[in-house]
């Protein structure tokens, strides 16, 4: 596949484009990461961060244009991502500083709470929500992709989700007492 | 909130207003500390569902197999592939020439047929003795009084042998040879099977627009529906008749797949990565 029409899967949002990348350059992506003291599962994890970071610069801009070829540009997006690891690990592994993270339970667990409110959604409303949220689709497209018959309809269904959502996350919210 | 305010805060989150919007919005939001709230929480809520898609994406990547580094690409496994290279060097030597077949592993496919040396004979005296004749050899191994024979994992040159040669065959009796290979577009691939034996063929379906399941596969006794698109490369699938009953693989794009039944449930299909088989099913596809 071209680099061009790879970028053309992606912005249709198809899937597979990601895992033929994925495919196609692991071994260099790998090589990299073991070069520089990483193991295989951290450039295995690099890696598929890097895909999901490149998914989400294709599918949100719309004018998006590769400035380079397409590994050269997955491999520098690999490279930044291996270099803030490797900072981290040094960080983590030098003495510890007081107070240099400060964990907020309460943060965590209001992200909880999203997270299981968005499992708790059907099928439907979370596929509606994400392409909406997340893939930053137009409600024309959504329509098409869902065989909702025009985008009124789309709107309106990503409404009553949303609001759906809405709702439990507060229930949630309010029996954890996180609502002012 | 009324809806309006919930829209135009959905929209400022979203990256929707005119510079103009939203230096009002803001100005709103200085002001009202309610709304303010309320895109806290909307902010929080969107990246929640940015979080849920990622885990998403990325526990599909983590899905495919991709075959472990080779040991020369890491120095520190050199010296034990060194060692285990010498190994094996040593265990050819010494063993008999007449080696026993090795089993195929239990992890490839939970329904895989258990090979042993005896039906490997079994097997190998059926082809052997197999007259040059098409028609009569399938007849003699469909009959009822011989209704195992087994599919040869471990001797697969005389196991494909004929069908390989017969490749468009896919009667009962051709069936009862050991393995058939067909493809999608191989004729008779929904010929229904008539072996006394159990069922022996599958009706291959592709669904390829499914907007859930992309490169999935369901399987029952009877039929085989593929999720993906199967257009662009041709995909082959590979039936193995076997003491247990028969037991399906499949070939597509550089991979191969074992396809075990899933009854109504719909599951991924992961790439076989044991060398051993992949290598066996290559065999087999080779004598095509």
């Amino acid at each position: 596949m071209e680099d061009q029409e790879i970028l053309q899967r992606i912005k249709k949002r198809d899937e597979r484009a990601l895992e033929y990348l994925y495919k196609k350059h692991y071994k260099m992506m790998l090589n990299m990461v073991v070069k520089n003291s990483g193991s295989e599962d951290e450039a295995k994890d690099i890696f598929q961060d890097a895909l999901i970071v490149f998914w989400e610069k294709v599918t949100g801009e719309a004018e998006f244009v590769l400035s380079a070829k397409l590994s050269t540009y997955l491999y520098s997006i690999c490279q930044n991502l291996w270099r803030k690891e490797l900072e981290r690990k040094t960080r983590n592994s030098g003495e510890m500083v007081e107070n240099s993270e400060v964990i907020d339970h309460d943060r965590e667990e209001r992200e909880n709470i999203i997270q299981k409110c968005i499992n708790s959604l059907n099928e439907s409303c979370q596929q509606i929500l994400t392409l909406y949220y997340f893939e930053k689709m137009s409600m024309g497209e959504i329509a098409e992709l869902m065989g909702l018959s025009n985008a009124d309809t789309a709107k309106t269904k990503k409404y009553k989700c949303k609001q759906e959502l809405d709702k439990t996350i507060k229930l949630h919210y309010q029996a954890g007492d996180f609502l002012d | 909130m009324t809806n309006n305010a919930k829209e135009m805060l959905d929209n400022y989150l979203m990256g929707k207003l005119s510079p103009e919007e939203v230096s009002s919005f803001e100005e709103l939001l200085k002001s009202d500390p309610k709304l303010a709230n309320e895109a806290i929480l909307q902010k929080d809520i969107i990246e929640g569902i940015a979080v849920a898609r990622r885990a998403a994406l990325k526990a599909r990547l983590n899905n495919i197999e991709i075959p472990k580094a080779a040991w020369y690409s890491n120095p520190k496994t050199i010296g034990f592939g060194v060692g285990a290279l010498a190994f094996v060097l040593i265990a050819f030597l010494l063993l008999p020439t007449k080696n026993a077949p090795v089993p195929v592993k239990e992890e490839v496919i939970s329904t895989a047929p258990t090979f042993t040396e005896k039906e490997t004979n079994t097997e190998v005296i059926t082809q052997s003795e197999a007259p040059q004749n098409e028609k009569a050899p399938k007849e003699a191994v469909a009959s009822t009084s011989k209704p195992k024979v087994v599919a040869n994992l471990e001797k697969p040159k005389q196991a494909n042998v004929t069908a390989a040669a017969e490749p468009t065959i896919a009667s009962a009796s051709d069936n009862e040879d050991g393995v058939s290979k067909k493809s999608d577009e191989v004729e008779g691939m929904n010929t229904p099977n008539t072996s006394a034996s159990g069922p022996k063929t599958l009706n291959a379906e592709t669904i390829s627009d499914n907007p859930t399941f992309n490169y999935h596969y369901k399987r029952n006794d009877t039929r085989l529906t593929l999720y993906g698109n199967f257009s662009e490369k041709t995909y082959e699938v590979i039936e193995i008749n076997g003491k247990n009953g028969t037991t399906f693989y499949m070939y597509h794009n550089g991979n191969y797949f074992a396809l075990p039944t899933t009854g109504s449930e719909v599951k991924p299909l992961s790439p076989l990565t044991d060398d051993a088989t992949i290598k066996k099913l290559a065999n087999l596809r080779k004598r095509k």
